[in-house]
């Protein structure tokens, strides 16, 4: 296992290599240059004083009129030494650490709670519609499951909101609070952004208890506890469920990942100040540290993340060995 | 005890979908729509305050009667009602207290206060200019003094001197001196002068510079300040009465090397009614009154946040559960859901205004085949515009080639429905029209089937409005018409380097003057991007010597007609702009709001106050 574990380690730097060129080139390669955006140059923006001089000056404070590899050395090596860089656009405290510090807690907030509400709902929905297979409940159940998967979170959430303000006269609080200050407030504010977030989970979720569910249903050692005469409700969550359950459970770390980078559009929506709010702001901006390092951390979760289940998979199986 | 329930299948079901209930209730049920009054009052106030105002006016009028040249006093009084009477008095009905919340539909993205006009709402609160546009009155001419307390003209028509307040300060304790007014006008002019500001470019929305050179601003004393302008100019006070020529410490700015921006707004020093909290970037904006603001009384409200909502669901799931109160500038909704949003809430007025912008189809001048002016004459001609003002508004939008209706220098509706290009017969494109554009096109040799590339940034309807435009072109001249959708910045890279056939792309004046509006078409972004990206501008001379003309012309109604052959040289001689349709803005007030008026410029939020408290 420990091999394992390290194999697996240093199989980050290759993976975070290619992340980093990734996101690098594709930013540069990508139309807009940020000088021009910073100079305000728009339909309405920039008049004729806006020479060639100045853009040339502006790109030269920014760096980005050096080559791209330069630019790239320059980016990898300062965030070597921890410094992501500094925001094109932020000009007060310009540090892209400082914003991250603040908007990855309420994302990682969001993801969690949005994971948490898809699994309280796709389990039970999953392991229903697994053991009335064929019954009008299990074709309920994957009618809901394949809406989840079918529907867009965007669409859901602007649905969410619809519905909450025709049944409720209510929508979710504008100004965000964190939780250690405000739980109640804060709870207001993401619980909606959660279901959105989720639904599509939810659905995946579902989707792969019930298979799993109905694999080990066909198994042997379920068909001897059942010619023991055990109870269904034993036989259901004793012997069938533990087992069904552990693709699903190593299924949380890479949809933890999913989630985190699936905040982008809902947070932009429901207005709460997270990475994905952040991201999309920064594009428009071309805040090119600000994207990288942002991109950076989501990939780097999904890593994380995807190491994780695969040994939370080897430990919850013993009959997996990784070695 | 039993938990033999739970494993039952319906409890199974019924458990996460009662859980949720819980969840959307305990969220949910807590707001009641509540019943607000309209208090008529308010009305009473108005009419104490205008009258107050008339006596300014007449005084005033007798004063440039003796001092100025007759046809520079008939043309100021008749393109703004110039006040130079005292700066704001508080309102005595007025009530203090109170905290507005107030929708933003975009976020800062400025450098400079001088930059941006759209984005000066954040900092608008914080500032203050040398004359404003009266903000307590419907008449959107209307303009008086903000940190003066009056000014003179010369008789010469060209030299303004301001008396400024005395009682003016920054929030760092010193006064506003003229000292800040020069500064304020030298950085909007040429910014460059100043190493701190140097290669930060002011917008193309500070017109300050048509009329101003550098050095044309001088000190009589502490709180007197002289500008000479280049010429008589009567739209000179209009265009300085803009948000985006707001006067800036020079203290902190040039000696302390803070400069003045969008992005940093803890570092304003400003001299208005409210203080920057705190700002979330992309979420929102908070301000507190300035407990030691300068002028008497004011502000009235404790405090406002902006929120930068983009998205029109969630502004108007705001504005029905009254969690925004009103709009810090402009709302993002369309004209079809504003004005749904308008039957729907009893408690909410839209206001729709403008027109202060249009949207139109361009064309590279350096691409064959609109580098012939037979073929921009053809697409004018064959564009159908009231189909597509009715997909888009549905009517709402008018009709105008370089001049939109409504202002004393504009063109009526019917004379457009006659016009060619404009003209219809039985609802549909007029024939005549359309047999010309192919007789054009035959002209210049432009067969059909040629491919042609539509660019739209994905942003602001642009990519439908497009949709619209290739379906009639592709109708009329069976070119074969892609649509190339690019994100906004991608899109503004594409036109500044000339990489676009043709593109759908909206465009807006600043101020109510042919001065602001038709120099869009001489200098600045849009010759530009006609004559095929940066530093190449394309424009007809014609039009250009007419515009240098008109701005110095004292009489109105010569200076109407000017105009009107600047559009038509635009219009029958191949422009390579195509106006489609003038758009209305809107506004968006709860009716708690009290003292609001419609806001084009302004956004100081110094002079409102809720009645009911909000």
């Amino acid at each position: 296992m420990k091999t394992y574990v390290a194999k697996r380690a240093l199989l980050f730097v290759p993976t975070m290599f290619l992340v980093t060129v990734a996101v690098f080139v594709i930013m540069r390669i990508v139309p807009g240059d940020p000088a021009l955006i910073i100079l305000g140059e728009g339909e309405d923006g920039a008049a004729d004083n806006l020479t060639e001089a100045k853009l040339a000056k502006l790109r030269a404070k920014l760096g980005t009129d050096r080559p791209i590899y330069v630019q790239y050395g320059t980016w990898v090596g300062n965030m070597l030494k921890g410094n992501l860089g500094d925001s094109y656009f932020y000009e007060g405290r310009p540090q892209v650490t400082y914003y991250l510090k603040d908007r990855i807690p309420t994302t990682v907030e969001l993801a969690l709670m949005s994971l948490i509400l898809a699994s309280v709902v796709a389990v039970p929905l999953g392991v229903l519609s697994a053991i009335k297979q064929d019954s009008v409940s299990d074709y309920a159940a994957r009618i809901v499951t394949l809406l989840g998967i079918a529907l867009p979170n965007f669409w859901v959430a602007v649905m969410t909101i619809f519905f909450l303000v025709l049944i409720f006269q209510w929508a979710p609080p504008l100004a965000y609070e964190k939780a250690w200050n405000d739980p109640w407030t804060n709870f207001q504010q993401l619980i909606f952004p959660a279901i959105a977030l989720g639904t599509s989970n939810m659905a995946f979720i579902a989707r792969i208890t019930r298979s799993a569910m109905l694999e080990v249903l066909r198994e042997d050692y379920i068909r001897t506890a059942r010619s023991k005469g055990l109870a269904e409700r034993v036989i259901v969550y004793r012997h069938a469920l533990r087992n069904a359950l552990l693709p699903v459970v190593t299924l949380f770390g890479f949809e933890l990942g999913r989630l985190i980078s699936g905040t982008v559009i809902i947070e932009t929506i429901f207005l709460v100040p997270g990475m994905g709010k952040l991201l999309i702001d920064s594009i428009g901006n071309r805040d090119f540290p600000m994207i990288q390092a942002v991109v950076l951390v989501i990939a780097v979760t999904v890593l994380v993340m995807n190491l994780f289940a695969d040994l939370l998979y080897a430990w919850l199986d013993p009959r997996i060995r990784y070695s | 005890m039993s938990f033999r329930w739970f494993t039952r299948p319906r409890a199974l079901v019924l458990t996460p979908i009662v859980l949720l209930a819980v969840f959307i209730v305990g969220c949910g049920g807590a707001t009641e729509p509540e019943v607000r009054e309209v208090v008529k009052e308010v009305e009473l106030t108005k009419e104490v305050v205008k009258e107050v105002e008339k006596e300014v006016i007449k005084e005033v009028e007798k004063e440039v009667v003796k001092e100025v040249v007759k046809e520079v006093s008939k043309e100021v009084a008749v393109v703004v009602t110039a006040t130079p009477g005292p700066t704001a008095t508080p309102d005595t009905s007025a009530k203090s207290g109170g905290f507005i919340n107030m929708q933003q539909y975009a976020d800062v993205r400025q450098r400079l206060v001088h930059q941006s006009s759209i984005l000066n709402m954040n900092l608008s609160p914080m500032m203050n200019l040398l004359v404003e546009y009266n903000p307590e009155t419907d008449d959107t001419t209307d303009i008086r003094c903000d940190l003066c307390t009056s000014w003179d003209v010369a008789p010469d028509g060209m030299t303004y001197t301001f008396h400024l307040n005395e009682d003016a300060k920054w929030w760092d304790g010193n006064p506003v001196t003229s000292k800040d007014i020069w500064f304020a006008m030298e950085s909007m002019v040429n910014p460059d002068q100043f190493e701190v500001l140097e290669g930060r470019s002011t917008s193309s929305t500070v017109n300050t510079e048509l009329y101003v050179d550098t050095g044309a601003t001088r000190e009589i004393d502490d709180f007197t300040v002289e500008i000479k302008t280049k010429f008589p100019a009567a739209a000179f006070l209009a265009a300085l009465a803009v948000e985006t020529n707001a006067v800036q410490s020079y203290k902190t700015v040039v000696e302390d090397g803070i400069v003045q921006g969008g992005r940093d707004l803890s570092a304003m020093n400003g001299s208005g009614a409210f203080k920057f909290v705190d700002y979330v970037s992309g979420v929102s904006v908070e301000y507190a009154k300035n407990e030691d603001y300068w002028k008497p009384g004011r502000p009235y409200i404790n405090g406002m946040k902006h929120f930068i909502i983009t998205d029109a669901g969630r502004a108007i799931a705001a504005y029905k559960t009254g969690q925004i109160l009103m709009c810090n500038w402009i709302t993002n909704l369309t004209a079809l859901e504003a004005q749904k949003l308008d039957e729907e809430m009893d408690n909410l007025s839209i206001h729709f205004g403008g027109p202060v912008g249009w949207r139109a189809v361009s064309v590279n001048t350096t691409k064959a085949p609109f580098d012939d002016p037979n073929v921009r004459q053809a697409i004018h001609l064959a564009l159908h515009r009231q189909p597509i003002i009715e997909a888009t508004s549905g009517g709402m939008d008018t009709m105008g080639y370089m001049i939109p209706e409504g202002f004393w220098f504009s063109r009526t509706g019917e004379e457009y429905a006659n016009m060619p290009g404009y003209r219809e017969l039985d609802g549909a494109k007029h024939p005549d029209d359309l047999v010309e554009a192919k007789r054009l096109l035959t002209e210049a040799g432009v067969p059909g089937g040629i491919p042609i590339q539509i660019t739209a940034r994905n942003c602001c309807g642009y990519p439908d409005q497009a949709v619209l435009v290739k379906e009639q072109l592709q109708d009329r001249f069976g070119w074969d018409i892609e649509i190339r959708v690019m994100e906004a910045g991608a899109g503004f890279d594409a036109y500044w380097a000339g990489d676009f056939q043709m593109i759908v792309q909206g465009h807006g004046f600043h101020f109510v003057d042919p001065d602001s509006l038709m120099v869009k078409w001489v200098r600045g972004t849009l010759p530009q991007w006609l004559g095929g990206g940066r530093g190449k501008f394309w424009t007809i001379t014609a039009i250009e010597d007419l515009y240098y003309e008109q701005q110095q012309e004292t009489d109105l109604e010569k200076r109407k007609a000017m105009v009107h052959e600047m559009a038509r040289i635009a219009q029958e001689e191949g422009s390579a702009n195509f106006p489609i349709y003038w758009g209305l803005r809107n506004w968006a007030v709860e009716h708690r709001i009290q003292n609001y008026h419609f806001e084009e410029w302004g956004k100081k939020w110094e002079h409102i106050w809720c009645d009911p408290a909000c």
